[in-house]
């Protein structure tokens, strides 16, 4: 009677196991296939403005000027090829171009941003009395020195990211 | 500076230049006012932008400056416009 038992307990253990072993399976399968369809779906509409002069190497926004598709591209923005004639250059139709006057605002927004929050971080009172200098290190431990200190260390990490924020969009020129 | 350092360069057209020249002066001038609201006054001093001419010749502050702008541009077109350094900066510059 009692090796019955165990032979019935191991079939419902091997049963239970390839059942669990079954869904892990199909688990794993469903898994890559949502993979596979977002790998798909991955490259979207994420569309940038092809402009020599940006950020990141003026040969991979680029068009190519004997691409006759290009032509009408090249026509309304003529930087995006590095190669331009002066006549091109100095073509005026530019300012007629909806794109570029964006991106010229999201350059001043982040000129704006980037020259308050340094700025603010290094000022200091001009009307205060001048602070009395240490003996040991000088003007080096006074609010002169110290405030355009923080703000240089600081400008590093904010350039940096307004930098990499910006790039896609204009350029990332960003000069006050 | 960039910007018109990346005009002579031909990589920047002229209406371009024009317009991100005016909107960055533009957004300096409008952060400059904020500024002056966010500090309460106008007596404040911004280290290195404001310097005493009494203090320091202009011909030093000329030199300075110079230098300055020109390491900047240097490191602007060796790293961020060099398509050589695609490998190098790659994915930090935004290339796939």
């Amino acid at each position: 009677m009692p090796s019955d038992v165990a032979v019935h307990v191991s079939i419902i253990i091997k049963h239970s196991l390839s059942f669990v072993l079954s869904l892990y399976e199909w688990l794993i399968t469903s898994l890559l296939r949502d993979m596979a369809q977002r790998e798909n779906r991955l490259p979207a509409n994420l569309t940038s403005q092809p402009f020599a002069g940006r950020l990141g190497g003026n040969q991979e926004f680029i068009l190519d000027p004997k691409n006759s598709e290009n032509v009408p591209t090249l026509k309304r923005v003529p930087d995006a090829s590095p190669f331009i004639s002066l006549r091109e250059i100095f073509n005026l139709r530019g300012f007629c171009e909806r794109d570029l006057w964006k991106s010229a605002v999201i350059e001043g927004i982040g000129t704006l941003l980037l020259v308050w929050s340094t700025g603010f971080i290094a000022a200091h009172s001009s009307s205060a009395p001048p602070p009395v200098l240490s003996p040991t290190s000088g003007f080096y431990s006074t609010p002169i020195f110290l405030g355009p200190l923080t703000g240089g260390i600081t400008n590093m990490i904010l350039l940096c990211l307004f930098i990499y924020a910006l790039g896609p969009v204009t350029g990332s020129h960003l000069n006050p | 500076m960039i910007t018109m350092s990346t005009f002579t360069a031909r990589l920047t057209s002229f209406p371009r230049m024009v317009l991100y020249v005016t909107f960055q002066t533009a957004g300096g001038a409008i952060a400059g006012l904020l500024l002056r609201v966010s500090f309460g006054s106008r007596n404040f001093l911004t280290g290195g932008c404001s310097v005493d001419t009494t203090l320091v010749p202009t011909g030093d502050i000329f030199a300075l400056e110079f230098m300055a702008d020109f390491m900047l541009l240097f490191l602007a077109f060796g790293i961020g416009l060099d398509p050589r350094q695609r490998d190098t900066f790659g994915p930090a510059l935004g290339h796939s």
